[in-house]
């Protein structure tokens, strides 16, 4: 009812988006059921970014919520296929790396996508936390010169993210391992790192000294573990129930980004993130 | 971590065998059950390709979903690796690099 009064009043196109509508086909085509309340939830997804003018930011974003690999491969945005890795478990409405051997590998680089000092983000739905309580990576890759983009849990006591930088890191010393995080530079000295949770934005933490204006290396960014250099390192076995990248995020496009993240995920698997 | 413990050339063999089975198939990659050098251990100086139950009942695609058993390439990819009476049991720090940043 209340989409149907969001196309009365002008806010959204009827019907499915024509994006979402061929993620859902091409999940389709795997095999997958994809049903009507899920289409809409995905549809309602990127009619909200277009309409806010966040949509074409995300760069890659996937949804592993199929409970099998190749529809858990897929890019919304790109519809082009990443790669899992090693023993992980696709659940239903998460995938959960065993923590030793299991990872995703996105099968591009930060450059390729178009992320910069000017813009980047890192951005991943943790449903449930990291066994360990050491480093361990939501998303991540790094170069010889440690040149990185990564999402992180720092033990059991923080979150950090870093992006483009040479030495500014944005951590939050918090011990919540769950929900949604997001990292972002807009600038150099413009980077923020938030987490969002059932009950709303947690924290949103700034760093806003300049840095050098370092890019990174053409190494692929790996989802539930580091690729440290050609070499795969610090696995997850978080449950990730989504997970992407994309360019920059203004503050205020960062909740109502990490908003929509949360709904699609929730009406689409009918799980609430802790 | 139970898999196998193989040569490198096996263990790229195996996964280019993987890889072909969805290609031929008109698929992208989307799935390998990886190689992993071990640095430490009884195995040291092998590579370990992961074949544990999870991984052999990973639900790939189709409705119900297939998995790597009931593929036809199965058997043969699994024989050159020694068959899976051959499967190790290796520590999960075994593949960690000791020298690694």
């Amino acid at each position: 009812m209340i989409y149907q009064y969001s196309n009365r009043l002008g806010t959204k196109p009827a019907g499915l988006d024509p994006d979402a509508k061929a993620y859902a086909n091409a999940v389709v085509a795997t095999g997958a059921t994809v049903s009507a309340a899920q289409k809409n939830a995905i549809s309602d997804f990127v009619k909200t970014g277009k309409a806010d003018g966040w949509y074409s930011s995300i760069k890659r974003l996937y949804l592993p919520i199929w409970g099998a690999a190749s529809p858990n491969a897929i890019d919304i945005i790109g519809l082009t296929s990443g790669l899992f890795i090693g023993t992980l478990t696709h659940g239903a409405g998460f995938v959960q790396g065993n923590g030793t051997t299991g990872f995703f590998d996105i099968g591009s680089t930060p450059n390729a996508l178009g992320m910069s000092t000017s813009g980047g983000s890192a951005f991943a739905l943790v449903y449930e936390q990291d066994s360990r309580t050491d480093t361990r990576y939501f998303l991540g890759q790094t170069d010889g010169s440690n040149r990185r983009v990564f999402l992180r849990q720092d033990g059991s006591t923080a979150i950090s993210t870093t992006l483009y930088n040479a030495g500014i890191s944005v951590t939050n010393s918090s011990s919540a391992r769950t929900g949604v995080f997001i990292g972002v530079v807009n600038t150099t000295s413009n980077r923020y790192l938030k987490r969002r949770a059932s009950s709303g934005i947690a924290y949103t933490t700034t760093r806003t000294e300049t840095d050098a204006n370092i890019q990174s290396s053409a190494r692929n960014v790996f989802a539930m573990a580091l690729n440290n250099n050609g070499t795969v390192a610090s696995w997850c076995d978080a449950k990730m129930g989504l997970y992407g990248l994309g360019l920059g995020f203004s503050d205020s496009d960062g909740n109502k980004f990490t908003l929509a993240l949360k709904t699609m995920w929730e009406t689409c698997t009918g799980l609430t993130i802790p | 971590m139970i898999g196998f413990a193989v040569t490198a050339e096996q263990a790229q063999a195996a996964n280019d065998a993987v890889a072909l089975a969805q290609t031929s198939r008109g698929l992208p990659v989307f799935w390998l059950p990886g190689a992993y050098h071990i640095y430490t251990g009884y195995h040291a100086g092998l590579t370990f390709v992961p074949c544990d139950e999870i991984i052999l009942s990973t639900p790939l695609r189709g409705n119900p979903p297939l998995t790597p058993v009931d593929f036809p390439e199965f058997a043969e990819i699994v024989e050159s690796l020694g068959g899976l009476d051959a499967r190790v049991t290796i520590q999960p720090q075994d593949i960690i690099d000791p020298d690694a940043p």
